[in-house]
């Protein structure tokens, strides 16, 4: 791999790290795509060195989320238990599919999650208060930087996001991304979380499944150097970035972009699959 | 749940969030500063990076040597291991706080994510 190509594996990471640090998505529903189809890099290796990508993204977004309190902590751990058994199973299977069925895979999981956040775009949160009952004690509070109001929330049906997590963990594990293109719209639609809460709790969830697999393609050989060192220096510029605008741009307006960006990369994944 | 239950909850997260955001920076801090020595020294070594880290004897052994593709693989291993790190800080927040429900979530989840790391780094 010659030096412009390493820049730009490490240019294409800090984008895809801002714009994933802003939607809650990890960064690896775009490092895919763009490593693979723009660079040229081999499906397995862009999928192994997104996934240690993935983990660095959550590991420098996430502290930021947190400083700002958009992280319901004990929620990203509940749903974490399922999530993680999902990953290592997505990721055993992952090094033993072919590359261009991951690619079509990957286009329908971008279109999908496109057309999901482009139909649920309003932020469906329900205010709660001190009376309502809160069984699972995850009734949270954070004061929004962008338009100064306190938010308290609790999220609901938490036993379905749990379940909905274990198939977030299947296509993290499969696909190398953190599962955050499930996670956030399931946090945002099923669970009625705000888009800011939603988007800090997934960022921190991803690393935690991403530790998971990325050690399965350590242990497959698919963690390639010069890629995966780049990718993630791109993501500790990016993913900074992504988490300081998240707390100063409109949550309705970062839905117009992913739902742009994700139709496009979606059907050139497929289109490229189908190629090969 | 009353007012002062929930202001007290609010307060208690934020120092749980606390927590998990100093474990994230010093995992942060310290993969980023391997990776970095780790290319330094490549440069150094005139060494191009490696296609893969290698099983656990061998990156043992390019560390040993002073190799840089095993520096950089350790700065890597470091931040990929954050995470697990701060499910660690959490369960010891919440057993020393008496909140049992979530510290037996915590200890569940690290008992999952160190199996896989056994299973993947064990052989």
């Amino acid at each position: 791999m010659g030096t412009e190509q390493t820049l730009m594996v490490g240019l294409a990471a800090a984008v895809a790290a801002t714009l994933g640090s802003m939607l809650g998505l990890g960064g690896g529903v775009f490092m895919v795509p763009l490593f693979t189809l723009y660079l040229g890099v081999e499906p397995a290796l862009a999928v192994g060195a997104t996934a240690v990508a993935v983990v660095a993204n959550s590991v420098v977004g996430s502290r930021k989320h947190l400083g700002n309190g958009f992280v319901n902590v004990r929620l990203a751990l509940l749903l974490e238990i399922t999530a993680i058994i999902g990953a290592v199973t997505g990721a055993v299977i992952a090094t033993r599919i072919r590359a261009d069925y991951l690619k079509i895979l990957l286009g329908i999981v971008l279109i999908y999650a496109a057309v999901s956040m482009f139909m649920n775009r309003r932020d469906q949160h329900r205010q709660v208060d001190d009376s309502t009952p809160d069984p699972w004690d995850l009734m949270a509070r954070y004061t929004d930087p962008a338009s100064n109001q306190i938010i308290t929330y609790m999220p609901e049906k938490v036993p379905l996001g749990m379940a909905v997590g274990t198939f977030a963990g299947l296509l993290s594990g499969l696909l190398g991304i953190g599962g955050g293109i499930v996670k956030g719209p399931t946090m945002d639609v099923v669970m009625k979380m705000p888009l800011k809460a939603s988007a800090g709790t997934a960022t921190m969830m991803v690393g935690i499944t991403g530790v998971a697999t990325a050690l399965v393609f350590y242990r497959s050989g698919n963690i390639d150097l010069q890629v995966a060192v780049p990718a993630v220096l791109g993501v500790f510029l990016g993913s900074s970035l992504g988490a300081h605008l998240t707390s100063r741009i409109n949550a309705s307006k970062l839905v117009v972009l992913f739902f742009a960006i994700l139709t496009f990369l979606g059907i050139s994944m497929i289109w490229s699959g189908i190629g090969a | 749940m009353s007012s002062t239950q929930l202001d007290a909850k609010v307060e208690n997260t934020r120092e749980l969030s606390r927590l998990l955001a100093n474990v994230l920076t010093w995992g942060f801090r310290i993969g980023a500063t391997v990776i970095g020595l780790g290319i330094v020294l490549a440069v150094i070594q005139h060494r191009e990076l490696a296609e893969s880290i290698g099983s656990p004897s061998q990156l043992l052994k390019s560390i040993r040597s002073g190799n840089a593709n095993g520096i950089i693989s350790v700065g890597l291993l470091v931040i990929v291991l954050s995470p697990m790190a701060g499910v660690i800080a959490l369960l010891r927040s919440f057993w020393l706080q008496g909140d049992r429900r979530y510290a037996q979530v915590s200890l569940l989840l690290l008992t999952i994510m160190i199996a896989c790391a056994a299973l993947q780094l064990g052989g």
